[in-house]
């Protein structure tokens, strides 16, 4: 198999030189060794400000990641299902709120929200692979406004909102095949009864509009350009519970759900209610869904910035295959074979992944196994499929990565404006590519300028574990729906005259907390108390934020100007404990600091 | 109880004539101050303590500050009198208590009522004004009426915020951003800029009584004026306190 493959390559590589020898290629220097210059500049100078918004996700960290791009760095780290003890997200009452005690999770895709097939500013989707979850980031203060716990759901991995007219849905996979009510009745290691789930969020409520069921399980997920369909990828249609299991057959699919008769099927009452949630039977023949067979074990799926094709990676297999979304109608309609679907299968490379776009009819390709990024024309894999020529391949460039590639996604790549210009390969290895930082590595994410012919390694950029998508937005797009300050108002408690209260044995205490003092200097109560404390930063000059840190009591929050936070605590630790701030707010940021006063019982 | 000998409107007769009891309330007002003001009011009063800079806002670029009040000058914002007058002692008291939002000068809860009472009368001693003056008159303000904040209020008040120019100053849609905004200055030579109301809370208080009252009877020390006499007719006034509540809710 392997020597099969690298004969392949030695092909291909040979082929692809060829191609370029006869393209308006820039000029080359005389030593053929010369690797193709770069066009595009990474380096952002000094009080610059970057062309792009990178959000990347955070893996097991839990978090999203922003960054400027092209210079990749780091700008914010947004917490979703993690503990931030700056922040204080997951220690304040309104952070605890959302996360349902579970201050773990596994962040994996990062989608803006869409209007007519590009990103309209409003928010960033993330899913919880870990404990099946979905989070809304509003864009306008770059931090969680809502989460949704996933039932009936388990390794809730692939996500995509609605890209056409404007994202009203957003789409869900559950990759692990696990029973539907799992309540620990019956027989449960009977995997037969297991299924996945295609679940419906609606984007505005944060609510499930309905699940699709499938006998299959579903792993990564997109959308199509005009509102009509999702996808999800199948790599278990076996049904398996083991590994050798879920690799026995030699077909798996591609799943298409059609919107169009999942809306009518709801309007209808077409469906079983679970929990409160509108269920419907997405198998094979009760018309919701299509499968479209394609090599076992496939992994990613992405569509085309022109909305023409699904591009399925084989993981296992080492072909992609291109399917017509246009011609779906078709299948749905009975008129033609599912598989009649599939336009073109070309052979890339080993372990392809995940797929990017260029806008210019060239698709890029991750090859895990291989270590490259691949370069192909979707046109030309198209006309091969109809008429086959000996040693001709679409493929047009191949780039090394270092090393083994997870997703890989170029800027815009995700919308119609795909602009052709910068790549990310993001690398699951670094091995080498660091100094060394003990036995656990950063993962390598790779800038790759795609802007001409041939691809050009640009940058090495060390990534805290895992990453493992990103979308790169054009600046425009999100800065000016980002404030500088929140509303006072937004917040209902917000403080703007300190005080105390105490009902029983509750004490509240709302604060304010201007540079360079808190509203309240020393605050008393019982051991034994509930108290709350509450404490709006109504300082107004943007980028002047606020600590709040009890010392022996593991509480800690930042408010940024008028932004407000609140936590609740039993004070069961008798004595003087200091409130300081912990955000260098003025000359006089070390006296910023007030006294909890715990009398013992 | 020690604060009950300075009970009432009291002191007007000037510090020379000040009562055993009353002496050693100011003694308690100064241990008071040097505990909890001297940082912002400065040693002197004058507004100068080591905090200098307590409070920036940034309105269209623009940046201003809020120094701590300056108590030598006698001159204060947040009255329940006419423009010109001191502030009374109840006033101060509300003052010292809630505290100003949006400005840096931190509400008082913490401090014992007494240890409140006795630091009010401390901070008269930095200007003799408190000696000189005439008695003071708080305005006599009812409680809002009923139609207050209805569409007909609101349209009329309109009319009023037209007539009487707020928007030179306040602008059209009430964002402090009017033609004469830029470049005012309060009584210290300070920049300031006049209030946004779509940014959230006043200084002064957001009931409708307190509106009222920062129009009516201005805030000495800076630009906002005196509006009695202008606007003699108290429904206008009301009806002007329906349009400044529908700008506040942006
Ligand atoms: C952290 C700084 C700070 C501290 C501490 C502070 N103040 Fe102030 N104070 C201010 C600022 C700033 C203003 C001006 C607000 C404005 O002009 O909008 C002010 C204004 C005042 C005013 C004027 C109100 C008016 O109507 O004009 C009084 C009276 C006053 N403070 C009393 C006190 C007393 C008494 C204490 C101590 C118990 C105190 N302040 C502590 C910052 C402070
Ligand atoms: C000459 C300029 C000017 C004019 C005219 C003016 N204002 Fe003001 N106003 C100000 C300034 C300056 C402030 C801010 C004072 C401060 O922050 O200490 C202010 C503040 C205010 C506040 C908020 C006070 C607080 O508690 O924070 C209100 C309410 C207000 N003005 C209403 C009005 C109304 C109603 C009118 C017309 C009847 C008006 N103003 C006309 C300059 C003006």
């Amino acid at each position: 198999m392997t020597a099969q493959r690298l004969l392949f390559f030695a092909v291909a590589t040979t082929a692809t030189s060829l191609l370029l020898g006869c393209a308006a290629a820039p000029p080359q220097d005389a030593t053929e060794t010369t690797a193709t210059e770069a066009t595009l500049h990474h380096e952002v100078p000094p009080g610059e400000l970057d062309e792009y918004y990178a959000f990347f996700s955070g893996g097991q960290s839990g978090e999203v990641r922003v960054a400027g791009f092209p210079s990749m760095r780091v700008l914010k780290r947004i917490p979703v299902w993690n503990l931030d003890s700056a922040t204080g997200w997951g220690i304040t009452n309104e952070s605890k709120a959302m996360l349902d005690g579970m201050v773990t999770g596994d962040t994996h895709h990062v989608h803006p929200s869409y209007a007519d097939g590009t990103y309209d500013g409003k928010w960033l989707f993330v899913n919880d692979k870990a404990n099946n979850r979905l989070a809304r980031i509003r864009i306008d203060t770059l931090e969680v406004d809502a989460t949704l716990n996933i039932p009936h759901t388990q390794g809730t991995h692939g996500v995509f909102p609605q890209r056409a007219p404007t994202t009203e849905w957003v789409v869900l996979n559950s990759e692990f095949r696990s029973p539907f009510e799992n309540e620990g009745e019956g027989d449960m290691l009977d995997a037969s009864s297991y299924g996945g789930v295609h679940t419906i969020v609606d984007a505005e409520s944060m609510e499930i509009a309905g699940q699709v069921t499938t006998p299959v399980n579903l792993d990564l997920a997109a959308t199509d350009y005009s509102g009509r369909y999702s996808f999800a990828t199948s790599y278990n249609s076996e049904g398996g519970a083991t590994i050798s299991e879920m690799l026995a057959a030699d077909r798996d699919y591609l799943v298409v759900f059609d919107w169009q008769r999942i809306k009518a099927a709801l309007a209808s009452g077409d469906y079983r209610t679970v929990d409160g949630i509108p269920v419907l039977d997405g198998s094979e023949g009760t018309g919701l869904t299509a499968y479209i067979p394609v090599p076992k074990n496939p992994h990613g799926v992405n569509v085309s910035p022109d909305g023409n094709y699904a591009v399925v990676c084989g993981k296992v297999s080492p072909t992609v295959s291109v399917i017509d979304i246009n011609i779906l109608a078709d299948v749905f309609a009975g008129t033609i074979d599912p598989a009649d679907a599939v336009v073109a299968e070309p052979e890339v490379g080993l372990g392809p992944l995940h797929t990017t776009y260029d806008g210019r009819g060239n698709a890029y390709t991750s090859l895990f196994i291989d270590s490259q990024i691949v370069k192909w024309n979707i046109q030309r894999a198209i006309d091969l499929q109809a008429s086959p020529q000996e040693g001709e391949t679409p493929v047009v460039d191949r780039l090394d990565v270092h090393y083994q590639v997870g997703h890989t996604m170029a800027s815009m790549a995700e919308t119609k404006d795909a602009d052709g210009r910068y790549l990310l390969s993001l690398n699951k290895i670094s091995k080498d590519r660091f100094l060394n930082v003990g036995p656990l590595k950063p993962e390598n994410d790779q800038l790759v300028d795609i802007s001409g012919e041939q691809m050009v390694l640009l940058a090495d950029h060390a990534a805290y574990v895992e990453p493992h998508d990103v979308t790169i937005v054009r600046r425009d797009l999100i800065e000016d729906k980002v404030v500088h300050r929140v509303r006072l108002e937004d917040h209902p408690d917000a403080v703007t005259q300190s005080s105390v209260e105490r009902i029983g044995n509750r004490v509240i205490a709302r604060m304010t907390a201007t540079a360079p003092v808190f509203g309240l200097q020393e605050v008393e109560v019982n051991e034994g108390d509930e108290v709350t404390f509450i404490v709006t930063n109504t300082d107004e000059i943007p980028d002047l934020a606020h600590g709040f840190a009890l010392s022996n009591y593991g509480i800690q929050f930042i408010v940024a100007p008028f932004e407000t936070k609140s936590v609740t605590f039993i004070a069961d630790k008798p004595g003087v404990h200091w409130i300081y701030c912990t955000t260098f707010c003025h000359a006089l940021h070390l006296e910023m600091r007030m006294r909890l006063v715990v009398r013992a019982r | 109880m020690k604060h009950q000998t300075l009970a009432a409107p009291l002191l007007v007769s000037g510090l020379l004539a000040l009562s055993g009891s009353a002496a050693q309330d100011l003694a308690r007002g100064e241990q008071v101050y040097n505990s909890r003001c001297v940082v912002c009011h400065g040693p002197q009063g004058d507004g100068k303590g080591l905090i200098g800079i307590v409070h920036r806002a940034q309105t269209s670029g623009l940046v201003t500050t809020t120094y701590p009040r300056d108590f030598t000058a006698g001159v204060f914002k947040f009255r329940s009198t006419p423009s010109g007058q001191l502030p009374t002692d109840d006033d101060l008291m509300r003052i010292v208590t809630e505290g100003i939002s949006r400005s840096g000068m931190p509400s008082h809860t913490d401090v014992s009522e007494a240890d409140r009472l006795s630091v009010v009368q401390y901070i008269k001693t930095f200007s003799d004004r408190w000696e000189r003056d005439d008695p003071r008159e708080p305005l006599q303000i009812t409680d809002a009426p009923t139609l207050v904040g209805s569409d007909e209020s609101t349209e009329r008040g309109r009319a009023v915020y037209q007539t009487m120019q707020c928007a030179v100053c306040h602008g059209e849609a009430g964002r402090g951003d009017g033609t004469a905004s830029a470049g005012l200055q309060d009584s210290w030579g300070d920049a300031i800029v006049p209030f946004d109301f779509t940014s959230g809370p006043v200084k002064g208080g957001s009931t409708p009584e307190m509106i009222y009252r920062t129009f009516m009877t201005g805030l000495d020390g800076t630009p906002m004026p005196s509006y009695q006499d202008a606007m003699p007719e108290e429904a206008d006034r009301w009806d002007l306190v329906s349009f400044c509540l529908r700008l506040m809710q942006g």
